[in-house]
Order: structure tokens, then sequence, then C-alpha cells
């Protein structure tokens, strides 16, 4: 195991300092302080991903995680996919380790147990990417698993463990499968499921890769993803008896540009009543694929501002998220980018009509140099509106020899201050300060305290599992929404007024970087004490409202419950 | 590698002739195979520079059917009512953007394939700015009309219409223009 950093004594020392520092900093009433405490918390899968080399693209992609409530205890479990773990020899590498899925079972006092073997998810396929969702209507939450080779789908019996139906269910597809999402495109009450593939390759071309492409005129790296071929995307559609339909080329969605898909997102963007598909892709335009009420969709993402950037150029899309970031009513979509270049943030305007003002909310400083990947909308301080959070680090090593790019990178956190965002990163406590290579993050309440963590991936390293500290000072509410099934209602949107301030959110599979965040909506409510308005447009366009909700609480509404 | 091995044999099998023929007559057979060398591969390069010059003529083509869809889609936006303009509208802001990329999306599959086997002199892999005709400003004046385009509604009138035709027209034939 390469140290990387995470088992030096002097990395435990600067802990400990940290530790005071943020019992300083919260006692102060300052701004929340965010400690990694994965280790504190039993959470030690190492989450492998290829050679230290990095040869071959695959070993760059790194893996996704899943913030969870498997058997509906109330507390989130965690998801954490794993790749395997190759050797250096030039000829052709070896396997040295098939690291295996990890389930890490929150046990409510800050402790979790790697429960996956006896919930039987410890797969040791070369996986990818994670999202959730109920996908048979029995009301327990079940688990799609993006892999390079056979995806895998979880069906939860409900008992505490998990059976592999992918194959049964027709969702089993081998490709380099990443980001995934379940929605419901033909709003028939059952979850659909799109699925990003990046590139067409065997593992044979994994092992014997060689690097040929040569970065800032100095150092050699691994190609691509320019010179591969890429793989197509797939959309799913179920058929509502635990098995899907491979409707990609009827629904329209059909890759025909093989672009290299990476992140996904499922949105009533346009808030017409449908969901509607945005994807990620690296080094293509983006897709935007609307809906067309009829779940066939159209691909506008050419001229609706959204799929290039500011310039008309393409760039290396990874991570993507959603949210109302100015809160003017429409919804904004933020991408995460390449180094050297700015991650976007495409101001919505309605209608499915986007403007990237990166550039004129000062997002190219913050963002140039990090190779960025998991991003989230959140509300970190609970001040009724959308900050954001995005984890980074590079895919060649062998930029540790240059003198301005750095492998292990830090996440950053912008606070989103009157509709721009500010970095605060430096002030934001000891565990966002750790560098490593992340990739995937997952936003939920592990400890139910009121305000939102984060769990984020990272090459060759345990994940982090970062805890937010004081951002429960100002009012919250946690809302968990279900269909009479019982199932999570995945495409529910929300709209509260408090203290005089609107905010809206939506309840998704997916999004980030090939993770799953939380399936409630946490909102921050500032200092308001409740909630005057809450309103619910379930998936299928009806309308529940409540008025006068109280602040602090988590709050569970079933479709047709009575207040 | 089986090329490799093929080329190789052959190698093989023409030293040994050589070393089985005499002084004067080898030396004579050396200047000949060396010159039918330079010839072959001076037809092979007159080749080359052909197909690079057929590649241009048929990007060219495809880039002219994306604009002349996008001008149709226009004209027909200009007299249709309601509905029919919008799909219009949009079916044009659809070639527009296709024009602006070189090709639709099979046509971009087509250039990432040719990547892989090593093409350049098609994509914007290396520049990130141009592509054969289309370069990074009028890609990016191709974009910016095609979403004025699909903006402009139900109502749109015939008036603003031909105006973004004129537009489209002007950047194209700019684009166009051989050099």
């Amino acid at each position: 195991m390469e140290d990387r950093g995470w088992k030096s004594p002097s990395f435990a020392i600067l802990h400990s300092l940290s530790a005071i520092l943020v019992f300083v900093s919260f006692a102060q009433g300052g701004q929340p302080q965010f400690t990694d405490v994965a280790k504190a918390a039993g959470i030690t899968t190492i989450q492998w991903c290829g050679g230290p080399e990095r040869n071959h693209l695959l070993e760059s992609a790194g893996q996704g995680c899943a913030f969870v409530d498997y058997d509906n205890d109330g507390h989130l479990d965690i998801v954490l996919v794993n790749g395997w773990r190759l050797d250096s020899d030039p000829e052709k590498r070896k396997v040295l380790e098939k690291g295996k899925l990890a389930l890490y079972r929150n046990s409510g006092d800050g402790k979790f147990e790697n429960v996956a073997e006896k919930a039987g998810v410890a797969d040791d396929s070369w996986g990818n990417g994670v999202c959730a969702g109920d996908f048979d209507n029995d009301g327990q939450v079940d688990l799609y698993v993006t892999n390079f080779g056979p995806n895998r789908l979880y069906r939860n019996r409900g008992d505490g463990t998990f059976e592999d139906v992918a194959k049964r269910a027709g969702v089993a597809h081998a490709s380099w499968s990443a980001g995934s999402s379940f929605f419901d495109a033909d709003k028939d009450g059952d979850l659909d499921l799109y699925v990003a593939c990046y590139v067409e390759a065997t593992m044979d071309e994994v092992l014997t890769a060689r690097r040929t492409t040569v970065w800032q005129d100095k150092v050699k790296v691994m190609a691509g993803p320019f010179g591969l071929r890429g793989a197509r995307d797939k959309f799913y559609r179920n058929n509502g008896n635990g098995t899907f339909t491979d409707a990609t080329k009827e629904a329209g969605l059909d890759d025909e540009a093989e672009a290299y898909g990476l992140g996904v997102l499922t949105s009533d963007l346009d808030r017409d009543g449908d969901v509607d598909i945005y994807v990620a892709n690296d080094s293509n335009p983006n897709y935007l694929w609307r809906n067309n009420g009829d779940g066939t969709f159209t691909d506008v993402g050419g001229w609706s501002g959204a799929g290039l950037n500011a310039d008309g150029k393409a760039q290396a899309g990874m991570g993507v998220d959603a949210a109302d970031f100015d809160g003017d009513g429409h919804t904004d979509i933020y991408v995460t980018n390449f180094a050297r270049d700015y991650d976007t943030l495409y101001k919505g305007a309605g209608e499915l009509y986007f403007e990237d003002v990166s550039l004129a909310l000062g997002l190219k400083p913050i963002t140039y140099m990090p190779l960025s990947w998991g991003c989230s909308f959140f509300d970190f301080d609970n001040d009724a509106d959308q900050d954001i959070v995005v984890v980074s680090g590079h895919i060649y090593p062998q930029v540790d020899q240059l003198q301005d790019e750095a492998y292990l990178q830090r996440a950053q956190l912008m606070e989103n201050r009157a509709g721009k965002p500010v970095e605060v990163t430096d002030t934001a406590g000891p565990g966002l300060q750790t560098k490593r290579s992340m990739r995937g993050l997952a936003v939920g309440d592990y400890d139910n305290d009121g305000d939102l963590d984060l769990l984020i991936t990272a090459i060759d390293s345990p994940p982090l599992l970062v805890r937010n500290d004081g951002g429960n000072r100002s009012q919250w509410i946690q809302l968990r929404l279900l269909e009479k099934t019982g199932r999570d209602a995945i495409g529910a949107r929300v709209k509260i007024t408090a203290g005089g301030k609107t905010q809206h959110a939506e309840l998704r599979s997916g999004s980030t970087y090939a993770s799953q965040s939380m399936l409630r909506l946490h909102f921050g409510l500032g200092d308001a004490a409740k909630v005057d308005k809450l309103e619910i447009t379930w998936p299928d366009g009806e309308i529940q409202t409540r008025d006068g909700v109280p602040a602090g609480q988590f709050l569970t509404i079933r479709r047709g419950d009575r207040p | 590698m089986k090329s490799l091995l093929s080329a190789m044999g052959v190698a093989v099998v023409l030293v040994a002739a050589l070393a089985a023929t005499p002084p004067a007559a080898r030396d004579e057979q050396m200047k000949a195979a060396k010159e039918n060398g330079a010839q072959t591969y001076e037809h092979l390069a007159t080749a080359i520079i052909e197909i690079r010059k057929t590649e241009d003529g048929l990007v060219k083509g495809i880039v002219m059917h994306n604009a002349g869809a996008a001008d149709a889609s226009l004209a027909r936006a200009a007299r249709a009512e309601g509905g029919d303009k919008k799909q219009a509208l949009e079916r044009a802001a659809d070639e527009i953007t296709n024009a602006a990329n070189e090709g639709d999306k099979p046509v971009q599959a087509v250039r990432q394939r040719l990547s892989k086997a090593g093409h350049t002199h098609h994509t914007d892999a290396e520049t990130k700015e141009d592509y054969i005709w289309i370069d990074g400003k009028e890609k990016k004046k191709l974009v910016d009309l095609a979403q004025r385009i699909s903006k402009m509604g139900d109502n749109a009138s015939a008036d603003d219409i031909n105006k973004a035709r004129g537009e489209l027209r002007e950047i194209m034939s700019g684009a166009l223009k051989d050099e």
C-alpha cells in the first residue's frame, strides 16, 4: 500500500491539533467546521484503482459511493464501490488484489460495520459507480452498481441482504459504465434507468497499456479519451414486473456520437412535469435530453446553452449537479471539468435555456487548476441557500514532477454569497484540508444532527467521512418523501417558504460523480423557526401542501398522509 | 504485429535471394529495388494527399448539407404558424448545431473512430480550436445563432426569421471559403 500521507504520524498530530481548532471555532460561533472521522468510525476499506503509474484511462476514473439507508432504520449507511489493484510490470500488469464492494452499516453511534459479505454485495468486479432507487416498488431501496464489465442490480430483500438480479432484469450490460440514475421517464409509477458509458476497452488493453501521451510537453501519461472509441449510453424502461427493456433507441436516446459519458443527472429541469436527462460528457458536448412528455426524448444540448461553454467549446465533463443556486426560481447546473479548465455553472433561464456564467461569477480562478469530479449543491451552513462542494484529484501521478500541478488535491467548499460562489475551504476545518486524488462524493446527514456531512472517495485510499460540526446552529428541516408503496418518491419536487425566502428541491437518484446522496431533502432555514408553507409536487403531478411545519425535525411524509 | 512479421519474412527471403546472386547482378538488383521503393512511396503519397482532399470535400459537403437543411427549416418557419413554426425553428437550431460541429452525431462517432486510428486531420483534438472548415470563432457564432433561433418561439416574425437566415449564410460563406 502506498504511503499517501494518511497513515503518517505527522498526520495524526495535525489531526489532533485541528480537532482542537474545530472546537475553538465552534465555541466562538464561527463557520461550520468539517472533520474527517472515517477512521474513527471504522471505515477503512481501501478503494483500489489500478497500478501506481496509471497506464490506462480505467485507472484514472476512480469509484463512487453512496449514503443510503438500506435497512430503513433511520440512519444513513454507506456503500463504497471498489476496483482492482495492479502491479507495475512493464510488460503486462498483474492483478494484485480485486477490491470488493463495501457496505457499511451505520450503528447510530458514530460507528460503522462492513456487512457486505453478510448482505451479499461483496462483489469483486472492477466497479465504477452506484445509484439507488426502489425499482420494484416494494418499499426497500435497491442499488445499481456500474462496473467495467457486467453491472449489478442489487435487489434489497428487506432482511439486510440483497440479491443480484441484473441479468434476470436485463440491465447487466457489460461495458465501461459510469454514472447512472433511476427516474420515472414515462410517469407510469416505476423507476426506469439511464446508464452513461465511457469508453470501449478490454481488460487485456488495460493490463498491457503504455503511457503514450505527453502532458504539458514534459511528462508521459496515459492516453485518452481522445483516440479511444466511445461506449454508447443505455436507457432501460421498467416493465413493472422486475424486468427492464433496453429502450435506448425507442426512446430517442441513441448515443450515436458515442460520446464519453460520465456524469448523469435526471431532473425536471424545465419544471414541466416530466424528468429530463443531462449527461456530462468528457471532451464531447454534454447532452441535454428533453423529455417530450411521453417517455421519448430529444437532445437539445447543442442549442440549450448547457452543452458547451461560453466559448462554444466542449469541456471534459465529469460530475454534475443541479439546484437553484441564485434563487431566481430556475434550476442551475454545475459541471466539473479537467485541470487547466474551469468548472462550469450554467444558469437556468427556464424552458431548458441556460447560460454559462462561470467567468462572470469568478469560478475560473477557483476551479482552473484542480481536476474536479464529484460536485454537489448543498446548504452546509443552513442559511437557506445552496453552497457548492467539489472534490478533486489529478489523473496523472506524473504531474508531481511538474512545478505547478499536483496529483493529490483538496476538496473545495464555496459559500453562496448573494448568488456568487466564494471559496471558504481554508477556514472550513481540517477535514477539507486533506489532499487525495478524490473522485466520488455523496452528501448526507449520517449523524442525524441536522447538518450535511460529506462522503468522499479517493484513489487507492480509504474514503473520507467528513463530519459537519456547527452547520446545525441555524434552523433546518429534513423531509423523507414516500409513495404509497413505501418507495422513496424519486422525482418529487418540494417548494418551501420560510422566513420570507422560497427554496426548491428535488429528490433524485444518482448525479454528482457516479455516486448517490441521501434520499432525503434537507433545507437550511436560517433563523426561521418554521416552514410557513410546504408544497410537494409528487412525480405524477399531484400537489400536496402543509402549512406551519416546525423546523428542527426529520419529517416523513407518505403520499396521502394527512398532517 | 502480423503485418510486421510478414514484412520481416519478405525481407528475409529477399536478403537470402540477394545472397545467392553474383555480386554485379546483386548491385543492379539493389539499385532497382531502391528506385521501385521510392516510386511506390511516391504513388502512395499522391493517394494520401488525394484522400485528404477528398475528406476535405466530403466534410464540406456534410457541413453544406447541415447549413442547407437549417436554411430550409428557417424558410419553413417563416411561413408556418404556431406549433409548426416552433418545430421548424428547433429543427433549424439542430442543423445549425450540427454545422457547428461539422456533422451530426453519427459523423462525430466516425471522427472518434478515425482519431483512434491516429488520424487527426479532421478533428479539433489537437488544437482544441478548429475543425477542417469551421474554426473556433465560427463555431461560437453558429452555436449562439442556434440558441437565438430556438428561443424565437411561436410568434417569431418572418422578418426576424429571415434576418437569422441572412446571418447563417454570412457565417457559412466565410467558413466554407477555399483558402
